[in-house]
């Protein structure tokens, strides 16, 4: 048999591959939970000063729902960083348009953003070596939260997808624990 | 499959019959990425929650089916390279027999040979077979998905063939 009749034959059994498979058990019932427990976006106004933010489990038991609000804020927060880059640092934000603007979502946005980057520079400038590690694992779980929401907002976008992916490798890449960080 | 048209009277049961009609693909999918009925388990949810969440938004440019099939190779592609990343830091190997026991189980009459051949694939390489060979993606749309090169995926799929056919003969 030649080469190209093997690959023939290996592309024929490819295709003939089932492309259905029945879970073990229902899963609707682990979906239902989670999709119960999804908050609507607008509590992301909500969120308390000292909300604790517990990392993604990354392996171990199901996954769980992560902590939507406060990564619907840190999306907020990551969308205004890829918006400001040019801006400087420290510099006022911009007024935000009337509420019925169509630019008023993309204002509160830049908002966040300067907020969540003037944040991250004070850290460098004055804490300690304790509080900037602290403050390092929170601004990535921030970021990991708003990649999250990427993929929410964009669930086909494979560069959402890798937004995340990369945020998620860069918070496992750690010392392997799971910190819990508080604000 | 007839495609359903996304007016939520009654959301969460129009979202379980959507889930009814499309969870065995998307944990087919899941499975043969992750190669683990657990984690598949946990990307089939995933994907479901962010289908849900982002089912207002589908703008119906697409067919549902299509969508929801993208937004599953995406979370599938996502869980699995955190995870395998992660645990080969740990040094854990996948264990296949249990993987081609669940493929038994829940895929009948599916080639275990070829199952477990392509299950042993470099993670490159089999990611790009699935989707290609199995799930039906051109290459230019796999190389949009992974973020590599048209010519990436088509090297990689030369090699997982020779792969593959070494380790089926």
């Amino acid at each position: 048999m030649s080469e190209t009749e093997r690959d023939r034959e290996l592309e024929a059994r490819l295709a003939r591959a089932p492309r259905d498979a029945e879970p073990a058990r229902d899963l609707w019932l682990d979906v239902a939970r989670a999709i119960d427990s999804t908050p609507a976006l607008d509590t992301a106004r909500t969120i308390e000063p000292r909300a604790e933010i517990e990392p993604a489990h990354l392996e171990g038991p199901r996954r769980r729902i992560p902590r939507v609000p406060l990564q619907i804020a840190a999306a907020l927060a990551l969308f205004a960083g890829g918006v400001m880059v040019g801006q400087r640092w420290g510099e006022p934000a911009p007024p935000a348009p009337a509420p019925e603007s169509p630019l008023a979502a993309a204002a509160e946005v830049q908002r966040a953003g300067t907020e969540y980057v003037s944040a991250l520079s004070r850290l460098g400038e004055s804490a300690g070596q304790v509080e900037r590690d602290q403050g390092v694992d929170a601004a990535l779980s921030a970021l990991q939260g708003a990649a999250y929401e990427l993929v929410r907002l964009r669930p086909d976008d494979p560069q959402a997808g890798r937004i995340l992916y990369t945020v998620s490798e860069a918070r496992a890449d750690g010392d392997g624990t799971q910190p819990t960080v508080r604000f | 499959m007839g495609e359903r048209q996304v007016r939520l009277h009654d959301p969460r049961a129009e979202f379980e019959v959507i889930y009814r009609e499309h969870h065995r693909r998307v944990y087919a999918i899941a499975l043969r990425f992750a190669r683990d009925p657990d984690r598949a388990e946990e990307v089939v949810q995933d994907a479901f929650v962010r289908a849900w969440r982002s089912l207002p938004s589908f703008n119906g440019d697409s067919r549902l089916s299509t969508w929801l099939h993208s937004v599953a190779v995406n979370a599938a592609l996502d869980g699995v390279r955190v995870r395998s990343r992660r645990e080969a830091r740990l040094d854990r190997d996948v264990d296949l027999d249990r993987y081609a026991a669940e493929v038994g189980r829940a895929m009948p009459g599916a080639d275990l040979d070829l199952e477990r051949a392509v299950a042993s694939l470099p993670d490159g390489a089999r990611e790009i077979v699935i989707l290609h060979y199995i799930e039906g993606y051109p290459c230019a749309e796999i190389a949009e998905q992974l973020g590599i090169v048209e010519g990436t995926v088509k090297s990689q799929l030369h090699r997982a063939r020779k792969l593959l056919k070494e380790a089926l003969t």
